[in-house]
This record gives C-alpha cells, structure tokens and sequence, in this order.
C-alpha cells in the first residue's frame, strides 16, 4: 500500500474529507519552506505567494495557462495512481513519457499529409502505444519473475532518456537548428489553442475525461475491482480467485500509455517538436508520482493535485518576471512537495506483497532485491 | 505445596488475562522449581501461549503476581526486566535476520568489542562453549537465513544461555522438528535441567510429555484443570484432561450419501519450506450430502490441505478432483467456478477485503465470475441488492457502503460465510466459528447443517472437537501433514482422540 | 587508454564515494535516491568555503558536513513521517537544483554557475616514486586525494559493515527490522545515521567534483552522478566490493561517453549502460533464484 490504509471506500463525503486534511500536511509543510527560503532571502512570503494565486487564477487566460500545464500531470498522475492502486509501484511514466513524444512527434512529422483529425488521433495513438511498449518488459519482469517494478522502471526511465535522445540526434535530427531536437511537426498535427496566447487545447478535455474514467473504471467495473482488491488484499484476492499477474500488466501497461500519451500531448499541443530531455525537472513523469501520492487514489484527489502543480509550473514561469524571485523558487515549492508528499501522521506499515513466503521479511541488500 | 513460592523458579499465581470479549486465563497458575522440565499441555485456545507470553513480559496479565527465582516479577513487567530476571523465550518460528551471519544473529545487541569492531574471535569462543557443551554444531558464518527451522531454534536456545537465563520457555518447539531433531532438543532440554535451570515446555504431544517432564500443568479453555507429577503421570488421564468431555452429537438424520464431489488422492506438497507443514499422501473423499471433519492440532497441515483444495498451493504431487473432474491445472477461479466454495481461517486477511465496502465483498465471486456484469460493467443496483439479501439472511446489518473492517470480527464471519454459503457444491471451511460468538457460531452451524442437507459435500477443518461433534458425520485427524486416524462422533473417546492428536497412535482397541 | 583510465578513475571518485554510501544506506533498508542531491550539495558548499578559506582541506570537511546534514535532514520524513524514500527521493533531486537555482541569482548575481577567480584547487598527488611506474604510475599514483580516499573507502565500507557494531546493528535493522526492534535497537536512528552517512560520502564525491580539474559550481554539475551511484550500489546488491566495481565500470563508461561526444560519436550508449546492466543483474538473479527454487522441489505458490 502507498497511502494509508484508511482510505479507499469510506462514504464519499467524510472520505474526501479526511483525504482533504491529509493532503493539506504536505502543502502546510510546502508552504512553509518556500516561506523560509523567501523570508532568509528578504522577500516577503505572502507578497510572492499572492503573486502565485494571480499568476495561476487570476483571469480566464492565466486559468487557461495552469490547466494546460496540469494537463499532462493528470494523465501521468492517473497512470501512476492505477498502478498504485494495485499495489505497483510504477515510476516508469518518465520514460514512457519520452518515448510517446518522441513516437508522436514522429508521425506528426512523417504522416503529414493526412488531414486535421486525423492526424493528431493516430499521432496520440501512436506516442501511447509506444508507451505502452516501453513498460511491456518490467510488467512481465513484476508478474512473471517477480522482479520489484520501482527498480526496474526507474532504471529504465534514464534508458528511455539517452535513447530518445540518441534516436534525434542521429536518426531525425532537424539539421537547420543547432539543437537537439525533431523536425516540427505537421500544420495539420498541431493542437490548437483553445485561449489564444496559452496552450490549453482540446487535450485538456481529453485528460480530463480520462481522469473520470479512472473513477468510473475502479468503482465501475469488474476489471477495476480487480485492480482495487488487489491492491488492497492480495491475499483475499487470490482466495477469491482475482488475478494479481493481470492486475501487474494491466496496469503498468495502461500506466505507459498514459504516460506515451502525456508526452505525445505536449509535441502536439505546447513544443509542436520532440527536444531532448524536453522533459525538464521535476518532469512530467515524476511529478505524476507527486500528483498519485498526493491525490491518495481518488479521482478528485488527483484532479485537485495535478492542478495544484500545474498552477505551481505556469505561474512560476512567470513569477520572475514581476517577483524579482529566480524561477527556480519553483523547483523547491516542487521538490518540497514531492518529499512530503507522502507523509503521514500515524504511522502504518507497507503491507508486505508476499506475506505468505515465509518467516522474514527482507527489505534490505544481501538477501533479496528490492 | 505450601513451601514452594519461596524456592521455586517460577511462580505464577491467580493470573487473569481478556482479550474483547474472550477470557483468555482465569485465575491460573503456574509452578516450575529450579532443575526440572515442566510440561504446559492444553488444546489450541486453553490459554498456554498466553500464559508464558505474560511470563516473558510480552503481554500483560489483567490480574496476578509472577515471580522468578523467589522475587516478585510483575505482572505488568516489560521483556527487558523479564529477560534480566532470567526468563528466555523461544518462539515457535525464530526469526532471523538474513544477511547477517549466524554468529552475528547470535550476539545482535549486546557484541562484544574490542578496539571499536566486533570482538568476534571472543564472541565465537564464548558462544561456541556454549554449543559444544549442548553438542550442537553451527556454520557460525554462514548467512543466517540457510538456517532451517530445527537450527534456527538451537541458536535461540543458545543465544539465551549465552544471555545468561536460567528459565527457559519454548513455544511448542518440536512442530517444526523432525523425530531425531526432538530426540536431540529432549537431551538438550534434561542437561539443561541438569545443570539446575527450568525448562516450561509447551506441547500438545503426550507422547513428548511422557518421555521429558517431570510435572505437567494442563490448561483447558483459560483454566488449571490438573498439575501432575511424573510419577502420577497416566497419557489417557491426561488426554481427557485436556479434551475434557465431548459434547454428544445431535440427534439427526442419516447423511444421504450422494457421489464423490471432492476427493485427493496421494496429495503431497514438497517439504522444507519455512513455516509450512508438508503434506504426506492426502486420500480423502467427500460425498454430497456428508460433512468431513479434520480435527487436529493447528499446524499439522491444515493450512496447507485448505490451499491445495483452493488452488492457492500447488502439490508436488497426487490430484485433486471435484465433482469428478481433475482440478489440477485450474487455478482458483475456475474452482470457484465448478462450485467450490471457502471460508478460511484467517478471515481478516483471507476471508474479505476490509478496506472494500460491504456489498462489493459480498458480491465478490459474482465479480469474479463475471456474473452481474455486462460488457465488463457492474451492474451495481443488481448487485448491492444480492448483497443486501445475503447480508440480510446472515443477520448483518449495517450500510452497503461501510468499509468492512468497520464490522465485528463476528459479523465478519457472518458476511464470509453468508457469501459463501449459497449454493455450493463443496465447501472447505477452516475454523469456522473461532472466535465468534455462540449466536454467530450457531447460525454458521445451522447453515452448514442446511448445506448437508441440501446435497453439498462439506470438509470442516476444526481445532474444536465439539464443533466437529456437532457436526460432522466422520472426523478424519490430522498429524504432521498426514491423516493417521479417524473416529464417528457417536462413538468419540476423548483419550484416543487427544491421543492421536498428539502423535501417538494408539494401538487398535476394542 | 592511460588517458581514458586516468580520466575514467577521475569521474569515477563521486561516483564511487556516492554508491558507498548508497549501499550503506541500502543495508540499513533505505533506497537512496536522493544522492544527487547531497552530492550537489558538497560541491557548493565545498566551492563556498574554499573561496572564502582558500583552504581545499577546510572546504573537503564543510563539503562532508554540508552532505551529511542534507541526508540527515532528508532521512527525517521518511523515518518519523512515513514519507515513501523513492518520491522523496525525486523531490530532493528537483530540491537541490531548485535551492541553488534560487541562491545564486540573489546572494551572487550569477544565474547557475559560482567561479570564484583564483581559489585553490584540491591539488594532484603525485605518490614519489609509484607515480613514475611506466603505464600504472600516472593512473594510479597520480591523483587528488579524494580519490586515493575514495579506493580506501571500499575497505573502510566493508570494515563499517561486517566489523562493527554499528555496521551490525545497522544491516539488521535493514534486514529484519522486527527482530532488530525486538532486540531492541533504535530502529529509526539507526536508519537516519546510515542516511547522515550517505550524505556525507556523497558529500565529498561533490567535493571532488567541484574542487579537482574546474574550480568552480554549477548547480546541473552532478549530471546525474548520483543516479550512476544509484545503479552502481544495485548492481553490486550494496555490497562494498561488487559496489565499487560497477562504480568503476559505469564512471570509465561516463568518461568514455565524454570522448565519444568530442569524437561527436553517440554517446547516449555507454550512458544507457549502467541502467541496463542494473535491469539485466536483476533478471539473471531472479531466474537463478527460480531455478534453485524448482531445484529444491517448487516452494512456488499459484498465482493463477
């Protein structure tokens, strides 16, 4: 389990709440430190932070701009959470992340002649299935030689890093430009801009609607309480016969996918090309795992929490320009809410996957492998 | 009697001791003088465990004095102060750390240094003393988790000496032996005695009781019913002692016997993993309409029968069918799917998802089945309703949507065995009633009984043989993994079921 | 090739210094991913204090203190607040970067890189007599003493571990902490020490890093090193000597991929090579261990 045991299926008022009061412990914390740093620098915390609350609701296109920039942190954080929520714990949507763009970025190039709606629906398909396909191997490592996913999809992100980058630079390098980075892609692939001046697109829609799917598709049907009373009860679980392998892989792979799609997301709608290492810190991919920890599994959880950081990121784009604070204030808010993102007050063990192989548990080196 | 609290090792008296709504011990107490070995016999639940757990200071008595060695104890001291006092407990399953060495395992928390590092050329010369003396031989560098379970116990047994205890108390410590390994531990056991420590044996073996102790205290349902010298010692006495009387079964009628739905044949799981009884050629046949009971001490293969019937484990080798067909290739929904159903023993973990709301663990097998869905959807309105009958019809109320571990442990098992128990073909239920109250315990009978008549094929798994009385037509005994005997409730006789329970077959009687 | 293992050894030293500590840390059942972020950390502080000292040692031992009061710190909410280590562990490498990200533009008027003109560098020591041995001597006996420390702390590890009491008590708390709780250690101090301890080796690699060939910081400097250490002290399955090799591995890879760039050759290959080699030791484990388990008569459960 990655939350507390608590939650999950209290009646969906009180739930919210409690959930709603832990989530406030890492902001509390998060807000805080930011007021320190600010304070020890001689800028007056709550002059910065009501520059913030402008810079990330203050007016329709300032809106427009916080959920552009949630927009990719609700697939990721999604992707994340349903991993979580089967007790996987796959941080790999970094690197399905890369891949889907790069893959997106592709055709949106290379297909360029196909007309409008196409063109973006098939490019999005593909940068998901591309996700998809970068998982493939640590969902089958998990179900099949039970290997611990979190090392092998963080390992795999900073392979999916250096790969991405390798294919630009010497398979679809745009020459004209010194940097690395793709061709841009087709007129006809591009997003358009839903508020002129922002890069809120009809993408956000489509996150969005994927967010209430995640609702729906965990309390709604039976492959969703598959996934739940896996992850709950692994035990119970397999008494009752649910499958805990098509949990693993079906999760993880819906997690790439997610994942493909963010990435493919953000070429079609905000870079209209794939860079290198586009994804800058905290990248998407991570603060997806910041965003499923923080929503603690619900649906409106992680709307809220993918909001929170898109408003951090599209208004601490701007925030130096009329703070007089370096945009990276930005990156420790992000960094400190992603430390703390996981607290909580009362103390309750991981529950441990295989409880019935035996008498030790061993988390540390020699014996066994995380 | 009378002069014993000044000399002996320990003394408990007048200890109380509840959990919830159990009484675990009333008013017990416990005696060992210094150089014998005290044997505490009791069935599952007569409170042993509990008893020397207070005595270890890792639980706290309600109500008593304990005292080691002539001086008051507690009964609200910490494991510190009894460690200290010179009480050692050795648990049924040691654990270890792996990675660590076995000497390392040995001397955590109190190395002896020398020059800041581990003084280990001391340590090993001081712990090999120990164990040369015992005649006991270890890879003291090898990593601890090659250890098996009989090894694990004899580094317990002299990490404690090593600490300087003079009250040993070992949890039921030859479940996990093999004939010569107990053979060594009694030996071990009377040099100990010898040399002037107490040794408070827990067992369920008579057999064991005969050859070692030198007193016996026997426990029933949290009470002293009988503390007996060597010289008095009489097995079918204190085989009765312990049953106690059995309750006679119900007037009822004959089971119509229908045909074989569950049967295994040659069963045998491989041995040798930790914590897990093997289980040695399983035959066993249940007929519709026939409830089997499995009595036995727990951890005799219980768990591991009720697996294998699932699908949770599978056997090394022999087959498992029901109603006819080979389930071996089928893994636990497909058994579902053939009727199957099971209320296990561990009803928190195993028997519902407690983070899960009420109807979505009762409707759990139609989710799992694919019933009540459409196109992969629930149909929730469908379902919930279901739910609500069945938790109607097992008499738990309380909001669908509650999460379930807001329930009773009793009302837990109302929904396990309301879910469960609808129209099975054959049942495997382990422990049914434990812990549940006489009202819950009497529906979970009635529904079983209903079953029966209804045509199921039924295997109860019971450490409580009045349970089995009540209800099952044949009682089949359980030890160390294999069936050594079985008796009918109308003619039971408690000597020669605790008997059997206790490894030792009796011989054929009249 | 001298020059390549020379420079190889070179990148090696944070590497190496940052996956000791790692395994360390992994012992005492902490992942540690947060060491970039205390290795970024020794570097500034090591930059700072050299600047304002001129004196390279003073600076090594504020870069030591400065890793270990962030792993310490860091270990914190993870051991009394149940944060999980792997997210914290991100946000620290979003964390540092961001902190000196903000620091620089205001106390220093630079936007990411402190070059201070004319501070010491941690000087190269040449080992009379060894360095001039034809072919080893200038790749072993011709570098900063961090990096003579760096090959000292594998034995010092080992002895930490396996010798004392500390390192004892601290793989039992990362091993079984129940039987390390029942033997009645500190479970949570125990794992905030091996964290403090982390930070501190990470610490000086950061050290090293910005002390020995640049004189300088620049707050994207670690480049990803600590993730290397990451890789490395899971290869080695937090074991000083396997740790060590594949830190020494993975860092002549680094400084074989820094060749290729200047060859403008691909140089994302041997980058890929440490997380790759991580994901290829895991799987060859677990089918050996499959395969013992079949061997000793399938201890497998249905997982159906």
């Amino acid at each position: 389990m990655i939350w507390p045991a608590a939650e999950s299926s209290s009646p969906a008022l009180v739930g919210l709440g409690r959930r709603a009061l832990r989530a406030l412990g890492p902001l509390a914390i998060t807000l805080a430190v930011g007021a320190g740093v600010l304070g020890l620098s001689g800028r007056n915390p709550l002059t910065i932070y009501a520059l913030y609350l402008v810079q990330a609701v203050g007016g329709w296109s300032r809106l427009a701009s916080t959920l552009a920039a949630a927009t990719p942190l609700v697939l990721t954080g999604v992707g994340t959470s349903i991993g979580f929520r089967a007790g996987f714990f796959n941080v790999g949507l970094e690197g399905a992340v890369y891949v889907g763009a790069l893959a997106t970025a592709w055709a949106g190039t290379v297909w360029g002649q196909l007309p409008a709606p196409v063109l973006p629906a098939l490019a999005l398909l593909l940068g998901a299935a591309a996700g998809t396909a970068w998982l493939v191997v640590p969902a089958l490592l998990r179900s099949l030689l039970a290997i611990d996913e979190v090392v092998t999809t963080l390992m795999l992100n900073y392979v999916g890093i250096a790969l991405t980058t390798y294919l630009v630079l010497y398979h679809f390098l745009y020459k004209t430009i010194g940097n690395a980075q793709t061709p841009p892609i087709a007129t006809s692939a591009q997003l358009a801009p839903l508020v002129p001046g922002t890069s809120l697109t009809a993408a956000a829609g489509l996150a969005f609607a994927i967010l209430i799917g995640y609702g729906l598709f965990l309390r709604r049907t039976r492959l969703g309480a598959e996934v739940r009373t896996v992850g709950d009860n692994p035990r119970f679980a397999a008494a009752m016969g649910f499958s805990a392998r098509r949990a693993a892989i079906l999760t993880m792979l819906v997690g790439g996918a997610l994942g493909g799609l963010a990435g493919g997301i953000v070429v079609l709608g905000v870079t209209y090309n794939f860079t290198a290492g586009f994804s800058t810190a905290p990248g998407y991919g991570y603060s997806g795992v910041a965003v499923a920890v923080l929503g603690r599994g619900s649906w409106v959880g992680l709307g809220l929490a993918a909001l929170f950081f898109g408003a951090l990121a599209s208004a601490g784009g701007v925030i130096q320009l009329f703070g007089n604070v370096p945009i990276a204030l930005t990156q420790i808010l992000q960094g400190t809410l992603m430390i703390f993102a996981g607290i909580r007050l009362v103390q309750l063990r991981r529950r441990r996957r295989h409880p019935a192989t035996g008498g030790e548990t061993d988390s540390g080196g020699d014996g066994s492998w995380r | 009697m009378s002069a014993e609290p000044a000399t002996a090792a320990v003394h408990m008296t007048g200890i109380w001791k509840r959990f919830g709504a159990v009484q675990a011990l009333a008013d017990v107490g416990l005696t060992a003088d210094p150089g014998e070995i005290h044997a505490l016999v009791g069935e599952n639940g007569a409170g042993k465990t509990t008893l020397v757990r207070i005595l270890a200071g890792l639980e706290r008595a309600d109500a008593g004095s304990v005292d080691v060695n002539g001086r008051r104890l507690g009964p609200h001291h910490s494991p510190k102060e009894a460690a200290e006092a010179g009480v050692g407990l050795v648990q049924q399953h040691c654990q270890v750390v792996p990675g660590l060495a076995v000497l390392e395992n040995l001397i955590l928390g109190h190395e002896p240094t020398r020059l800041g590092l581990i003084h280990r050329r001391q340590a090993l010369a001081s712990t090999r003393a120990i164990a040369d003396r015992l005649g006991y031989s270890f890879d003291w560098y090898a990593p601890a988790e090659t250890l098996g379970l009989g090894q694990r116990q004899r580094l317990e047994i002299v990490r404690l000496l090593w600490r300087r205890c003079s009250v040993l108390v070992l949890d039921e410590p030859t479940t996990v032996l093999t004939a010569a390994e107990v053979a060594n531990l009694f030996e071990v056991l009377r040099s100990l005695a010898a040399e002037g420590r107490t040794v408070i044996l827990i067992t369920h073996k008579l057999d064991e009781v005969r050859e070692v102790a030198d007193h016996v205290t026997v426990l029933r349902h949290g009470r002293t019913v009988g503390r007996i010298p060597r010289q008095r010692l009489d097995l079918d006495e204190l085989a009765r002692l312990m049953v106690g009387e059995l309750e006679s079964p119900p007037v009822r009628q004959p089971a119509a016997l229908g045909e074989v739905r569950l049967r295994l044949r040659g069963v045998t799981t491989p041995a040798g993993e930790p914590g897990t009884q093997a289980l040695r050629g399983i035959d066993l046949e249940v007929r519709a309409g026939e409830i089997v009971g499995i009595a036995g001490v727990e951890g005799n293969g219980q768990a591991e029968l009720c697996e294998v019937v699932v699908g949770l484990r599978r056997p090394a080798s022999g087959t498992v069918e029901i109603n006819g067909r080979s389930v071996d290739g089928l893994g636990t929904r497909a058994r579902r799917a053939l009727g199957l159903a099971f209320v296990p023993a561990d009803r928190m973990e195993e028997g519902v998802n407690p983070l899960g709301s009420l109807w979505e663990n009762v409707a759990a097998p139609q989710i799992v089945a694919g019933r009540g869905t459409r196109l992969g959807i629930l149909d929730r309105q469908r379902l919930r309703e279901q739910a609500r009958a069945v938790l109607a019809g097992a008499g738990v109320k309380g909001d669908l949507d509650l999460p379930t571990r807001s329930l009773s442990g009793g009302n837990v098992q109302r929904l396990v065995v309301g879910r469960e128990l609808q129209q099975p073909s054959v049942v495997v239920a382990a422990h049914p009633t434990r812990g549940v109250d006489v009202r819950g315990a009497a529906f979970v009978h009635r529904r079983l009984l209903d079953l029966r008549r209804a045509g199921s094929a039924i295997l109860v798994i019971s450490a409580d043989l009045d349970e089995l009385s009540q209800l099952a037509d044949r009682v089949l005994v359980l030890h160390r993994g294999g069936i050594v005997g079985g008796y009918a409730p109308e003619d039971a006789d408690p000597a020669r079921i605790g008997l059997l329970m206790s490894g030792v077959v009796p011989e054929a009687r009249p | 090739m001298e020059v390549i293992l020379t420079s190889g050894l070179l990148a090696t030293t944070p590497i190496l210094l940052a996956a000791l500590g790692g395994a360390i840390n992994r012992q005492a059942g902490i992942v540690n991913i947060g060491l970039d972020g205390m290795m970024l950390a020794g570097a500034f502080v090591a930059v700072l204090v050299d600047w304002h000292t001129h004196q390279p040692a003073v600076a090594c031992a504020a870069a030591l203190a400065a890793g270990a009061l962030v792993g310490w710190l860091f270990a914190l909410p993870i051991t009394r607040l149940g944060a999980n280590e792997i997210v914290a562990g991100l946000g620290l490498a979003v964390f540092m970067p961001g902190l000196f990200g903000y620091i620089l533009p205001i106390f220093f008027n630079q936007a990411s890189t402190l070059e201070p003109s004319g501070i010491p560098g941690i000087p190269i020591l040449r080992i009379p007599g060894l360095a001039s041995i034809p072919g080893l001597g200038p790749v072993f006996f011709a570098q900063d003493p961090i990096t003579y420390f760096s090959w000292l702390a594998i034995p010092l590890t080992w002895l930490l571990l396996s010798r004392t009491v500390l390192g004892l008590r601290l793989r039992a708390a990362g091993h079984n902490p129940q039987v390390a709780l029942a033997a009645g250690l500190p479970l949570a101090g125990l794992r905030e020490l091996s964290t403090l301890i982390a930070g501190l080796l990470a610490g000086l690699g950061g050290a090293q890093l910005a002390l020995v060939s640049v004189q300088l910081f620049n707050k994207d400097m670690t480049a990803g090193r600590g993730f290397i250490a990451l890789a490395a002290f899971y290869f080695g399955r937090a074991r000083p000597l396997m740790t060590a090799v594949a830190a020494v591995v993975f860092g002549i890879a680094d400084a074989v991929s820094i060749r290729l760039t200047t060859a403008g050759l691909p140089d994302q290959i041997p980058e890929m090579l440490p997380y790759l080699a991580v994901v290829a030791a895991l799987v060859v484990v677990a089918v050996r261990r499959r395969l013992a388990g079949a061997n000793a008569a399938g201890t497998a459960t249905v997982t159906s």
